[in-house]
């Protein structure tokens, strides 16, 4: 009875050993290029005095206080690297693995898998807007906005007197 | 020899088991499925909602091949987007009022080989990476990400470079499924 824990622990240990040596065999990294993904900023504007008209690109959106959504677009970068079959599918190739009597283990060590990975380049496009807040009797109020790298944007335009 | 529960017998059947289950395997070919939606801010779609298939844009950089022969992987995904989508009864047929835009990115397209993945699981592997913006009234509301291989498999593998735009559709209207009520 000892002597069969023994055996399950020692082909255990083996399995785990070759997992975790087969989990390491990838390829760097390499760029494969990118594509862009659109982004949403939350616009909120404020406005002393209450009711003035906002203008976001010379289109007229509404009275403040109003909020909104800036959409732009967001670099995204893809990159790919060969990975052994053990780091995309480890259940399928354990199975393989146990099914083919182990025949299939040393041919798992090649990286042929791909394994793709995608994350923000920090560049933007269509992402400046100009807002313009009027009032009747009051100095117009413009500035830029940025879309894309802070999730909300609040502004509060304060309109001198004419 | 005959065990005490009747060993023999089970083995036999744990074996027919193993064999099932590899065959099938082989036979019908797997990979890993990935998919997520999400709806932006607050917005709830209105109920009775229905999606027209948008721009598709192939944003893999690549101009892909089977045979030699160009790949319209745009068409391809368009046409089984509108058919999963018609068969769920939402696709858009007219109302302004409740329509829904699905402008699809395709990131990530590979033609695999079948061969090759009867040759070695993983090589040969056959992929394809979708990115979905929900629009209405031409504004962002909702993101759809869907990412399908199949990676090993053999003979009924041959052709995925073109079923796996169905299972990715089936993947994408799932999601927006769940999003929207009927």
């Amino acid at each position: 009875m000892l002597r069969v824990n023994h055996c399950m622990v020692a082909r255990s240990v083996s399995v785990l050993a070759v997992v975790v040596l087969l989990a390491g065999c990838v390829t760097a990294w390499q760029d494969s290029g990118s594509f862009y993904r659109s982004a949403q900023t939350a616009l909120a504007v404020e406005s002393t005095p209450v009711g003035a008209r906002v203008f976001l690109s010379n289109r007229y959106l509404g009275d403040t206080p109003l909020s909104t959504a800036l959409d732009c677009e967001q670099e995204m970068r893809k990159k790919t690297r060969k990975v052994s079959y053990w780091d995309t599918q480890p259940g399928l190739s354990l199975f393989l693995s146990l099914t083919s009597l182990g025949l299939y283990v040393p041919f798992s060590l090649i990286p042929v898998d791909t394994e793709t990975s995608q994350e923000p380049s920090g560049a933007f496009k269509n992402n400046e807007f100009t807002l313009r807040v009027e009032a009747d009797g009051h100095q117009v109020w413009s500035t830029t906005v940025v879309c894309g790298p802070q999730p909300a944007v609040s502004l509060r335009a304060v309109l001198e007197k004419l | 020899m005959l065990g005490p529960f009747g060993e023999a017998p089970m083995r036999r059947t744990a074996g027919t088991l193993w064999v099932t289950v590899l065959l099938g395997l082989v036979l019908s070919g797997c990979g890993a499925v990935s998919h997520e939606a999400a709806l932006l801010g607050n917005y709830v779609p209105e109920s009775g909602s229905r999606i027209e298939v948008g721009t598709i844009t192939n944003a893999t950089g690549q101009v892909p091949k089977v045979d030699d022969e160009v790949v319209n992987i745009e068409q391809l995904l368009s046409d089984a987007l509108a058919q999963k989508l018609r068969g769920e009864d939402l696709l858009w047929a007219g109302d302004p009022s409740r329509k829904l835009v699905l402008i699809t990115k395709i990131v990530e397209y590979e033609p695999g080989d079948a061969f090759k993945r009867w040759l070695l699981p993983g090589w040969g592997s056959t992929v394809v990476s979708v990115e979905c913006e929900l629009r209405a009234a031409n504004q962002l509301v909702g993101t759809v990400r869907a990412r399908r291989t199949v990676s090993f498999g053999g003979v009924y593998t041959i052709g995925a470079w073109r079923t796996i735009f169905a299972s990715v559709a089936d993947d994408v209207v799932s999601e927006l499924q769940s999003k929207i009520r009927k």
